[in-house]
This record gives C-alpha cells, structure tokens and sequence, in this order.
C-alpha cells in the first residue's frame, strides 16, 4: 500500500531528524561561549562552590558521557532541573507549554479561516478591486513587526476603546478551570466552566489576531499564487468545455487541488507561530513559553533552554509529520500511488 | 608565461561573448521589471532608506545619545519631530541614525547566509555521494528548529548584542540557501551542455562558476531579497527581546522594547521606530515581489 | 456554402494581447461543415489550429479574445450568445477532447465521478443513475472491468485508457459536433491507431461530426471526409482528401506532402520548405507565406490574397490560382 510506505518513510525521516535535534540542542547548550556556573555563582563565588557545583550539574564528566546522561534522561521524560526556578523542566514545560499551544493554534485557525478565502477570491477576482485590496493587506501583513502591532492594537483596542483586554489569559477574578490538558479553552468546557471559557476566549482574541497577522498573509500570497496556478491547468480547461457550470470550476474542480497544496504550508506556518508566540507572550503578559524562554536565555539557565528548545523542535516535527500524513491522505496520487 | 596570458585572453573574451548571449535575457528582465510599478516602488524605498542611512549624521538635528531631561516625553512638536523619549532624547534622531543597524542587520545575515549556503550547496550538488547526504542531513535537521526559537537560542548562548544576533541569524538561514543551490546544481549537472562542458576537460570550479552558478541566481536572488525583510523584522524582534542590540544603541527594535512601558501615556514613544521598520520592511518587499513576478519564467510569458 | 451546413466560420479573429504586442494567432479564417462529416484541421504548430477550435467553444482564456467574425452553429452565432447559454451547449451539442489526458483529468477525483458530472450537468440525472450510465459508458469506449475503473482516479490509468475516458466524457450526451484537439498526439503509435478506430466507430454510431485537429496529414487521410490547410493564422486550402492529395493548389500544401518521406521511391534527401514559421505579431505583409514560397509573384507581397472557391468545393489562398476561378 502506497500510503503505509509513505507514513512509514515520513515515520523513520522524523527519528533521525530528532536524533540530529538532539545533538545540535546538546552541542548548542554546552559549547556556546559563557559559563553557567560562573554566571549562576557570581564571578566571586569561591572555587571550592564552584566545583561543587559544576559536579552537580555534570558539568566536569567528558562531552560524550554529558551527553549519554542527557538522551538518557531525555528517554526517561527528565530533562534535569531548571536553575532559574528551581524545579524540573519537564514540568515547568508542562505548566507552560499548554498556554502557547493554546496561542499559536487559534493564530493558525485565524491565518486558515481568513487567509484561505481571502487567498482564493482574490484568484478568482484577479485584478479587480478586492484582489489588490488583499495583496496590500497582504503585503503589509508580512511587513509589520509583531511586537510593535501588539503594542499598537493593545493601545487602541484596549486602552482607547476598552474592547478587549490587555494583558494575561484569563480574568482575575473567574474561577480557574481544572487542569486536565492545561489548555484552558478545552479546560473549561470539558468542566461546563462557561465564565472561565468566555474570559479565556475573550483575552485570546487580540493575541491570536496579533500572532495571525503574519501567517495570514503568508498563506493568503500562497493560496492565490496556487488557485491562479490551478486554474490555468488543463483539467480545469476541459471542466469548463463540458458546460459545467463556473462556480462549481472553481469551487469543486480547483479548489480541491488547491486546498491539498495548502496543507503543507499549514505545518511550516507552525514553526512561525511558535517562535512568534514568544513575543506575543511577552507583550501580552501571557504565560507561556515565550516568556519562560525568554528568562532562561537571559539567565544562561542551560537546562531550561535545551528543554525548551527540544519540545518546541519536537512540537514543530510533529505537526509537520501530521500535516504531511494528512496531506498523503488527501492527495490521491499517493494514497492510491 | 605567455600561455598563461593567452589563457587568460582566451577566458575574457569567452566572457563577453557569454554576456552577449546574456544580454536579452538582462534586457527583458530589466524591461519587466520595469512594468512592475510596485517593485519600482519597492527600490526606491529602499533607496531612500539607504540615503538615509548613509547620511544620518547629516540628517538627524541632534545628537542620537544626547540626552535632555528638561524636555524628556514631549510630544511630538516643531522641534522634535518625532518627540523625545524618557531620557530627552529625539526620536527622530534616533530613529535615522536606526537605519543603519537595521539595514546592516537585514544585509549581512542575508548575505553571508547565501553565500555560505551556495558553497555548501554547490559542493554537495556537485559532489554527490556521502558528502551530499551529510550535508542534507545536516540542513534537515536544522530546517527542523522553529527559525526563530533556535536563532534566539543561539543568540542567548553568545551573548546578547546585535552582532551575535546576526551570527545566530546567519546559522538559522544558511540551509534554505543550501537546499536552493543544491536542488539547481542537481537539475543543471543532467544537461546536456554541462555534460558536453566536461567532456572537453572542464575543471569542476569552472563549471560551477560558468555554468551553474548563473542560472541558480535568480531563484537565490529572489528568496534572498524577501529574505531581507525578513531579517530585518527578525533583528527587530531579538533586539526588542533583549538579545540583540542593546540600549542605549537606536536600533528600532530595542527602542519599541524600551518604550513598551510608557506606550499607554507616551504613545509616540514605540509608534515612529516600528513604522519604521514597517515602512523598510515593506520596501524590501515589494521589490522582492516585483523582482519575483519579473524573474518567474511562468509569469513572463504573459 | 449552404444552409444546411452545421457549422460555419467566417473571418475568425482572435488575438493575444501581450507584452511584446499583439499575436494574432488566428486572422482570418473560413470554414464549414456539414452535419455528419469530418474536417480535418491540419497545420504545423502554432498555426493556430487550437485556438480556432478553442475560440469555436469560446474557451479561449485572457489575455486573448475573440475579435471578429462569425461562428454559425446550427443557425445561430456563438460569439453573440451569452455565456450562460454557451454553457448549455458545451459539452452538449459541442463536445471537445484535449491532447493530454493525463493534465485534462482532474487528478483528485475519480474517473467515474467525472464522467458522471456530464449528466447531471446535461441530462439531469441523480448521482446514482449519473454513475451507473458512466460506468456503461466506460464499457462502450472499451475499456476492461469498468467497474473498477470508475472507481479510480486518472493516475492509475493508462494513457490509452484515459484518452478513452475523455472520448466517453465528451460523447455522452451525444453530441453534433466533436472537436478532437490532436487526441493521439501524446499516445504511443500502436494506441494511437486504436484510438483513432474507436472514433471513427463511435462517430457511425452517434452521428455527430468531427474537426479533428493535427499536424499528421497521415492520420487525417485516414480519418476525414475534407481537409482544411491551416498556416500562420489563416486556412490555406480546402477541399475533400481525395483532391486534397491529387491536386493540390497552394505551395504551402504542395510543400507539405512533399515532405512526406515515401518507401517506393528512391532514397533522396529529405525535402524541406525553406524558411521558418512567420512572427505572428509582424506577419510579412501580403500573403504570409510568400517569403517561403517556391514561386511568389509581386502582387504575393503586397496583397493579402483572397480565400476562393476554385471548383468543386476546392478552396485556395493563393494568388497564382487566380487563373482557376470559376463562380461558386
């Protein structure tokens, strides 16, 4: 069967890229400039609380047993302890991660629920109004820095006109969903938590909007330039030259194709909107990744960064392993190949 | 001695014989590209950006680093157009004086990225076998990280300034470059004339240069310049994170940061840097889609 | 030309508005058919054959656009009729299949599926009755196991097989004329000859007419009843195939069959007609192919000639025949 062999080569590509992750976050995270140790201790600190610690840490045992430890652990589910909080990556990650999951996949419902149409009217009305229209949104969509728009939009929406909140996930004053997933959205209608749901939904708008803003530009330049592609093909030719009717050309015989070429750029846009929801985060007091990343950078807090390297990478690869699965799914030519 | 001379004779005029032959196509790229107003649009701003960096002490009323605290937070007026910020300073000093970094940080990684990616690239086409594997190998796994997360990874673990914000930028992008150069070498290597090229005892560097090199440009040209704008906005963010460039430095992206705190009281403190970076972003985009429109042989026809 | 031709082209114009001007692909053209025969389009390419044909079905896409002329089909001319009505007569009453059928099906649907589309658009039969005659269909156009065929999607076809399936598609609802663009060009020989049986045995039963499209004078002697000689956006020449290749008038014709290699005569060098294929955005003025041709005289540079009937049906562009002009 075509398709097993498709999933099953996709399936053993993601194992040695992992590996290859696994190294490069490794590498990175002991052989940049800057010494954990000192930056943690204070260039003060004594030599004797020096040693101590790096043994603590490993950090005195040869490169390659560090890293045997560390795909060790890694197997094992532990990550080791994070130096800024004190407590063990992986559930930092797990207390955090959700929340910017949360984020970056309704900023990809946004890019697809608007991009996609916008992308394929815009093809079809070529040169006409609405389709330059889009293309400047477009443009400047990809051109506007994500940070300085959070800024703007929060000034505007929320200072100026009060719609929508300014900073954190959720009111302070509604009552907290359950932690089942972590992601509140599900959280709270999982629970019947509907105040909890509301507020939660109401403090994502202007995030996702804001992280959207990018990736809906993107895929709007490209499901156009695909449609406007397709509609040139020959099938779409001989669909007309049987009498069929034009919006069903366009909105059975193109669309289709175009839609099955999209997938896959759904998953890159992924990678976009994780590294975007770092700021976004940042800008909208949110918790998340982006802002525990970004303290533990700064604070050269090693297994932290690793950790939050690794899952984010992992994260990515499997997105982009479904979307290509999903998109093996899709595409006849090699499901039935 | 004189054979060597003749050689070289030989090769120049071999040179100009191939510019001719080039020629037309130059020609109807530069006629196309030419039709597309929005690129024509899109070059000059970043011209005009580029005169405004090269001439920004010339340009800029005041000093960037002067600071003022008797006029610190003043709105936006005659004297300073841009008003000040929290230390007196005028924005739009440091605003024109940010277009240096900005540019710098949006040229150098794009550049160095592409080159590196085109030997890399050119090798492993070239080569085949193991090292072609390794180095697609190695690319995979680098286009695995999300661009951004492994770039401020990086730029974390050296040092939070703009130049390792551009190292890190640099090592984040090269593959993209690598996959391009390769997958052309790969589809130029079959032809026929390559083939013919070796026969007649062509050196492999010759051929790089003369054969493969000279078609793979233009679809590197056209990721490299919307790239660019990508750069730019990348920089902006790390710097804005706090690990790029620095404060007191004007770069845009750190003056949105340092201003973030004050923007509900002072909005003109992080409005002009970030329409700034909006306004060369743009630039470098719309000529990047002319320049694409121009160069696609798809579109050319019509 | 009489009333009761079903198809009469006159003085067909498109252009192409391009970057580098105006291409006129097709300038000028004249033809009939009468019901249940088969005009063979013959030309080299890009003499326009195609866009004649796709300009017949008004499908011709921008930047190009039909600027003058005639289309009488059935008493009525398609270039006024609004496009809502055109619709209706697409693959109806005037059917077309393409070169290619690999890129002429949709990849991601099945084949039946699209052959069923044909009569729910045309027919207005449900889903259910539409598949089931798709699957007859299938049958009739030879294709083994139907069934299983139907269900498929155009990859796993073969070349021959989809070229069949796209004959089906555009039969099914019985058609009055069928427009074959060059339907064995991208098929290997031995398919080809088959494919070319298979229309000619579904035009008996049907009864619909055919322009066939090709640059294979081998496979129009075969297949038609006259034969138009298309050359740089204008027909050449005219006539039934018999005195086609008998007595035939324009060098531009006369060229072509000489270029055809023979077994019987003896090894020479190939014939060729001089020159290349006009710039059809700065035509040569006056007769297009005079830079080419084997004796031009000096009205052939300066005036375009005239599309004349020089007996029995026998049409010529070509200025040396005038001698031969006899009231239609």
């Amino acid at each position: 069967m075509a398709l097993w062999r498709y999933v099953y080569r996709r399936l053993w590509q993601m194992a040695i890229v992992l590996l290859g992750i696994s190294v490069i976050t490794f590498v990175l995270a002991r052989y940049v400039p800057g010494d954990p140790v000192l930056h943690y201790l204070g260039e003060r600190a004594r030599d004797e609380t020096i040693q101590r610690l790096r043994e603590r840490w490993g950090l005195d045992r040869p490169v390659w047993e560090q890293y045997v430890i560390f795909i060790k652990g890694l197997l094992q589910g532990d990550l080791g302890t994070s130096i800024s909080t004190q407590h063990p990556v992986t559930s930092d990650l797990a207390e955090f991660f959700p929340f910017t999951i949360e984020l970056a996949t309704s900023a990809l419902l946004v890019s697809v629920v608007v991009g996609v149409p916008l992308g394929v009217i815009s093809a079809v009305k070529r040169n006409k109004t609405i389709d330059h229209a889009s293309r400047i949104f477009a443009l400047a969509g990809s051109s506007t820095p994500i940070f300085w728009l959070a800024i703007m939009t929060i000034y505007l929406f929320y200072f100026r006109l009060g719609w929508v909140p300014g900073a954190g996930v959720i009111s302070s004053h509604v009552q907290r969903p359950a932690t089942i997933t972590g992601l509140y959205t599900i959280d709270s209608l999982i629970t019947g938590n509907f105040p909890a749901f509301l507020s939660t939904l109401h403090h994502l708008i202007l995030p996702s909007l804001v992280l959207g803003s990018y990736s809906t530009a993107l895929t709007t330049r490209i499901v156009r330039s695909s449609m406007l592609e397709i509609l040139g093909q020959d099938y779409v030719r001989t669909a007309r030259a049987k009498g069929l009717p034009e919006r069903i050309v366009i909105y059975k015989h193109a669309l289709k194709n175009t839609l099955i070429a999209t997938v896959t750029i759904i998953g890159l846009n992924y990678g976009g909107l994780l590294s975007g929801a770092v700021i976004t985060e940042t800008v909208f007091a949110r918790p998340g990744l982006g802002t525990y990343s970004i303290g533990t950078m700064l604070a050269l807090d090693y297994p932290a960064i690793v950790g939050v390297t690794l899952v984010a990478t992992i994260v990515y690869a499997c997105i982009n392993l479904v979307v290509d699965l999903l998109y093996g799914f899709l595409d006849p030519r090699i499901r039935y190949g | 001695m004189g054979e060597v001379k003749e050689r070289i004779l030989g090769l120049r005029k071999e040179r100009l014989e191939r510019l001719a032959t080039l020629n037309p196509e130059t020609k109807l790229t530069l006629s196309l590209l030419r039709r597309s107003p929005l690129a024509v649009i899109g070059i000059s701003m970043v011209t005009i950006f580029a005169f405004i960096a090269l001439l920004g002490p010339y340009l800029a009323p005041y000093d960037p680093y002067q600071l003022d605290l008797s006029v610190r937070f003043s709105p936006p007026s005659a004297g300073h157009w841009f008003g000040t910020d929290g230390e007196g300073r005028d924005i739009f000093s440091r605003v024109v004086f940010g277009s240096r970094y900005s540019l710098v940080a949006g040229l150098v990684p794009v550049i160095s990225a592409v080159i590196l990616g085109v030997i890399l690239g050119a090798i492993a086409g070239f080569k085949g076998g193991k090292i072609e594997d390794l180095l697609m190998r190695i690319t995979d796994m680098f286009l695995a990280f999300p661009s951004t997360i492994l770039a401020m990874a990086i730029a974390a673990g050296l040092g939070p300034s703009l130049e390792n914000a551009m190292i890190a930028m640099i090592a984040v992008w090269w593959p993209s470059y690598a996959r391009l150069v390769r997958g052309s070498v790969l589809s130029i290597k079959e032809t026929e004339y390559v083939e013919a090229a070796r026969a007649t005892g062509e050196t492999d560097i010759n051929l790089i240069f003369r054969y493969v090199l000279p078609n793979a440009l233009s679809p590197i040209i056209v990721m490299a310049t919307l790239d660019i704008g990508g750069a730019i906005l990348t920089a902006a963010g790390l710097s804005f994170i706090g690990l790029g460039a620095q404060p007191p430095t004007p770069e845009w992206g750190a003056m949105v940061n340092a201003a973030r705190i004050y923007a509900i009281e002072y909005w003109w403190l992080p409005t002009f840097p970030g329409l700034a970076i909006l306004a060369v972003v743009l630039g470098f985009n719309l000529f990047g889609d002319g320049l694409r429109d121009a160069l696609d042989p798809r579109l050319r026809r019509i | 030309m009489g009333d009761e031709d079903l198809l009469r082209v006159s003085d067909l114009e498109t252009h192409f508005f391009s970057y580098r001007g105006v291409v006129k692909a097709v300038d000028g053209v004249f033809f009939n058919m009468r019901k249940g025969e088969s005009l063979g389009l013959v030309g080299e390419t890009g003499s326009g054959k195609s866009v004649t044909a796709l300009s017949i079905m008004r499908l011709i896409p921008p930047p190009g656009r039909i600027v003058g002329g005639k289309v009488i089909f059935q008493g009525e001319n398609l270039l006024e009729k609004p496009e809502e009505e055109m619709r209706k007569i697409r693959g109806k009453r005037i059917s077309m299949i393409f070169q290619d059928p690999m890129t002429s099906l949709n990849p991601v649907f099945r084949v039946g599926e699209q052959l069923a589309e044909v009569f729910t658009q045309h027919q207005g039969l449900d889903k259910k009755e539409a598949e089931k005659k798709s699957v007859d269909l299938l049958k009739s156009v030879g294709i083994p196991d139907p069934d299983r065929r139907a269900k498929q999607f155009p990859h796993q076809l073969s070349g021959g097989m989809r070229q069949r399936a796209m004959i089906a598609m555009a039969l099914a609802s019985r058609p009055d004329l069928l427009i074959a663009d060059e339907p064995t060009t991208a098929l290997d020989v031995t398919i080809q000859a088959q494919i070319l049986e298979l229309i000619k045995e579904l035009k008996r039963e049907v009864g619909t007419s055919m322009l066939l499209i090709t640059h294979n004078l081998g496979v129009v002697a075969e297949t038609c009843d006259r034969i138009a000689i298309m050359y740089a956006g204008s027909i050449v020449e005219l006539a039934k195939s018999v005195t086609l290749f008998k007595n035939p008038l324009h060098p531009y014709t006369r060229g072509l069959l000489d270029c055809i290699p023979r077994i019987d005569a003896p090894k020479e060098k190939l014939a060729v007609i001089p020159g290349l294929v006009p710039d059809l955005i700065q035509p040569p003025l006056g007769c297009k192919f005079h830079p080419r041709c084997e004796c031009p005289s000096d009205r052939c540079s300066a005036e375009k000639p005239q599309f004349l009937n020089v007996g029995d049906d026998h049409w010529v562009a070509c200025d040396r025949n005038v001698g031969n002009i006899r009231n239609p």
